[in-house]
């Protein structure tokens, strides 16, 4: 009796509170479940304006289930795309590749009625190395933005990934204008042209991200820029007839582009003026540095004439010699790797690698340090022999150390593109 | 509800109360919004099962008291952890497994193990007095981890104390080490007042 | 589930992962455990073997009968603790004579074995057993570990007044988590 009694208490104090939690159920249970949908909302409110709100329907496009989307023309690099429920606008959800762990990176960002960015967050940053680099200016630089990003920075010194980023938010907005969910914008003659300088001067680019600082313009310049690597300069200059885009490369020569990206050097002579003697008030000498380590390369090299380049590439200097009555071309190239380097390529005659060296080849700041385990002359002397046609599409790669080997692999490739354009007559 | 006769906290004194809670008081103290978030939660279910263990004391069975105010206490828990869930959930994502949890504490489980007698005013002041004291103890440990440890108040990030955080403070050894400074302080306070009431007593 | 992976669970429930110290479940019962390190080693395996019945049919119940009324879960999941404690009580005294006190049933009924299994429920079933088997023997460790050191006589005069006690206490257990950190992989 006392058991039956003792477990009829225990079995009503059980009953009784679960009666009462279905109870509240009903008053908590949707209540509980708004505040569930709205923590999975969270990163799309954060990148709209207040009093944003999206509804059950609000999910337009998904990567995952892109058939039964009406959206047509979305780049890959859109994950989601979400309508605003009061007609303010879109929230987009991108994913990118982090440029130096190449990890995925993931990022919000909406767009206004009028097709300007109003927020913009990164969800998911892997790149460790941006933590060093990072500019607290650049993600703000999005906001107002419409769809050129005219204002987001193209040059580089910003993070490491701002590539990344910049172009998956021009995915999205892309995506936007296509399917007239929001109006394009204009791009400026100048936002062109700037766009065209990493296409048309690799050699001023790192990763296809304009590696330049920029400078005082001068006369009808809108912008000048100089390549961080001393490869040369871009000036975007005004005339009458349009904008225009003038390259000077460390050697002295210019090629001249419209907007639509045609070489036009042959009929601009003035433009090809005013912008060789802006670069040469800034222009770093590069051949005493070369002589010099030619010299320690090749003790008593004699006959050292310069050679004239039309490249836009890392190669700053080039020059013929001889020794032990041979000739050679030594070309010097400033790559970048994990940081500014300075790479020797000399060939013979028949444009095979005669000697590789380099000023500093592993960095005592480099992020996996490589200097104990790697034999730096075997690595150079490896290069030996090697010609256009028979360079290895690995040839000189380490592991873990792929920023700087692949600097000296371009290095090597630009050297050999000069060599063919002098074996062309500087076509 | 086992008590000292001039003490209405659980467990007879600050210290012996704290020994019981130092768990909880650490689990949630690493963000003010945590610390909130549970001091409600231990109000309101010790006032609640206050009032129905302090109601149902004499109609329980002696055999079955543990369990069945451990159920009532449960209970009572589950009901607060529902409307928190609806009215407060960013409380209740900050503290994850804890609120619930707290059913099963040695404060709970000292609390149920009351005999009975003690009548429905006594059983609540105590309860209410215990709630009230482990709150404020939170919501101090709570302002100097999350302030000190996080540089921020209720989330917000504060600038100046940016340079001087000590990010030790919001991980499990930073529980202990506020949870310790803060109860020597309480004994510090305390042990005057006591001498007192023992030289009284004489 | 390979044994690396059992291993790495084993490892992180002892260690990483550990409760008591680190998660801050089943402090306050380590806290006030002054019995000698056998019988805490006897109330730690009791606890173990409570942690694994309970998830054991927890789980299943969370599983097949809760996934509608996931309110419900503290209050079945207390019914059941309950129930196991008493049982393995009752068991214990009748096999452990001498080693069976009557507050096997405060010490059992902890936020440990509750919070457990709670966190058990986003775990597979093999996982769950592994993991409860892995924070069993990690809270017997702890258990062990602080009653030895209480067992240490300690230079109360070298202690200032407010720090006696508890919050020396506090600091030591402190200390123990602040190794457990460490290893936290």
């Amino acid at each position: 009796m006392k058991v039956l009694k003792s477990a009829l208490c225990l079995i009503l104090i059980v009953a009784v509170f679960s009666l009462a939690m279905f109870g509240l159920n009903f008053y908590t249970g949707p209540l509980a479940e708004a505040n569930q949908a709205g923590s999975a909302l969270a990163p799309l409110l954060a990148v709209m304006p207040d009093g944003a709100a999206f509804g059950g329907d609000a999910l337009i496009y998904d990567a995952q289930d892109a058939a039964s989307s009406a959206l047509t023309d979305v780049g890959e690099e859109v994950l989601r795309i979400y309508r605003e429920a009061n007609g303010n606008g879109y929230a987009i959800q991108c994913q990118t590749i982090g440029n130096y762990t190449g990890d995925p990176m993931e990022l919000t960002f909406g767009v206004d009625a009028e097709g300007k960015v109003c927020g913009i967050q990164v969800d998911n940053y892997t790149d460790s190395i941006d933590a060093r680099t990072q500019d607290e200016n650049f993600l703000p630089s999005f906001l107002g933005q419409d769809s050129t990003l005219a204002e987001v920075s193209l040059v580089a010194g910003c993070t490491f990934s701002s590539s990344s980023i910049r172009n998956a938010v021009l995915a999205g907005m892309e995506a936007l204008t296509a399917n007239n969910l929001v109006s394009a914008g204009v791009k400026s003659p100048a936002q062109i042209l700037t766009e065209l300088i990493p296409e048309v001067a690799p050699g001023m680019a790192q990763g296809g991200v304009l590696k330049a600082t920029e400078i005082t313009p001068s006369g009808s310049m809108e912008a000048a820029y100089q390549a961080d690597n001393g490869t040369g300069f871009a000036f975007i200059i005004d005339e009458a007839s349009g904008s225009f885009l003038t390259m000077v490369n460390a050697m002295g020569g210019c090629a001249v582009y419209d907007v639509d990206g045609n070489d036009v050097t042959g009929s601009h002579d003035a433009l090809v003026q005013e912008a060789r003697t802006a670069a040469a008030a800034n222009q770093q000498d590069f051949a005493e540095a070369c002589q010099s380590k030619l010299q320690r390369m090749y003790e008593g090299a004699a006959d050292i004439n310069p050679v004239e380049l039309n490249t836009f590439s890392t190669v700053v200097y080039a020059a013929g010699f001889r020794f032990e009555n041979t000739d050679y071309t030594i070309f010097y190239c400033r790559p970048t790797g994990f940081d500014q380097m300075d790479v020797y390529v000399v060939l013979d005659t028949a444009g095979a690698i005669a000697k590789v060296d380099a000023k500093q080849l592993f960095f005592d700041t480099d992020y996996f340090p490589v200097d104990d385990t790697v034999d730096q002359p075997a690595y150079k002397a490896g290069f030996a022999g090697m010609t256009a046609d028979s360079f290895p599409a690995d040839a000189g790669v380490i592991s873990g150390a792929t920023m700087t080997s692949n600097a000296v692999r371009l290095a090597i490739a630009d050297a050999f593109a000069a060599f063919s354009q002098l074996q062309n007559g500087g076509e | 509800m086992k008590q000292n006769k001039t003490s209405y906290l659980v467990g007879g004194s600050p210290a012996a109360l704290l020994t019981l809670a130092a768990a909880f008081v650490m689990a949630s103290s690493a963000d003010l919004r945590a610390a909130v978030g549970m001091s409600v939660m231990v109000i309101a279910s010790m006032l609640l099962s206050a009032i129905v263990m302090g109601a149902l004391g004499r109609c329980i069975p002696d055999g079955v008291r543990l369990p069945a105010n451990l159920l009532i206490i449960t209970g009572c828990v589950s009901l607060i952890h529902m409307l928190m869930q609806a009215h407060f959930p960013v409380a209740v994502n900050l503290l994850g497994v804890y609120l619930a949890a707290l059913a099963a504490s040695p404060m709970m489980v000292q609390n149920a193990e009351g005999d009975g007698e003690a009548g429905l005013g006594m059983t609540v002041r105590t309860a209410l007095t215990t709630a009230l004291f482990l709150a404020t103890v939170m919501i101090v440990c709570a302002l100097i981890r999350e302030a000190l440890g996080s540089a921020s108040i209720w989330g917000h990030s504060i600038a100046f104390l940016e340079p001087v955080k000590v990010p030790i403070l919001s991980g499990a050894f930073g529980g202990y080490l506020v949870t310790a400074i803060v109860m020597a302080v309480i004994n510090a306070v305390a042990a005057p007042r006591q001498t007192e009431k023992e030289e009284d007593g004489k | 589930m390979s044994a690396k992976v059992i291993f790495g669970i084993l490892l992180a429930g002892v260690l990483s992962n550990n409760y008591a110290m680190l998660q801050f479940l089943g402090t306050g019962t380590v806290l006030q455990n002054s019995r000698p390190a056998k019988q805490s080693l006897v109330l730690g395996l009791g606890t173990t073997v409570v942690m694994l019945l309970c998830t054991l049919i927890t789980w299943p119940i969370n599983t097949c009968v809760l996934a509608q009324a996931e309110y419900l879960q503290t209050m079945a999941f207390m019914v059941v603790l309950i129930a196991v404690v008493e049982l393995v009580h009752a068991l214990a005294c009748k096999v452990l004579d001498g080693f069976c006190h009557a507050d096997f049933v405060k010490f059992g009924i902890n936020s440990a074995v509750l919070g457990l299994c709670i966190q058990n429920t986003d775990l597979g079933l093999g996982e769950a057993l592994i993991t409860a088997l892995a924070v069993g023997i990690g809270f017997t460790l702890v258990l062990i570990l602080y009653s030895r050191l209480l067992e240490e006589q300690w230079d109360e005069e070298a202690i200032p007044a407010p720090f006696r006690g508890l919050p020396v206490s506090l600091l030591t257990a402190g200390m123990i988590a602040l190794a457990l950190m460490a290893l936290n992989f």
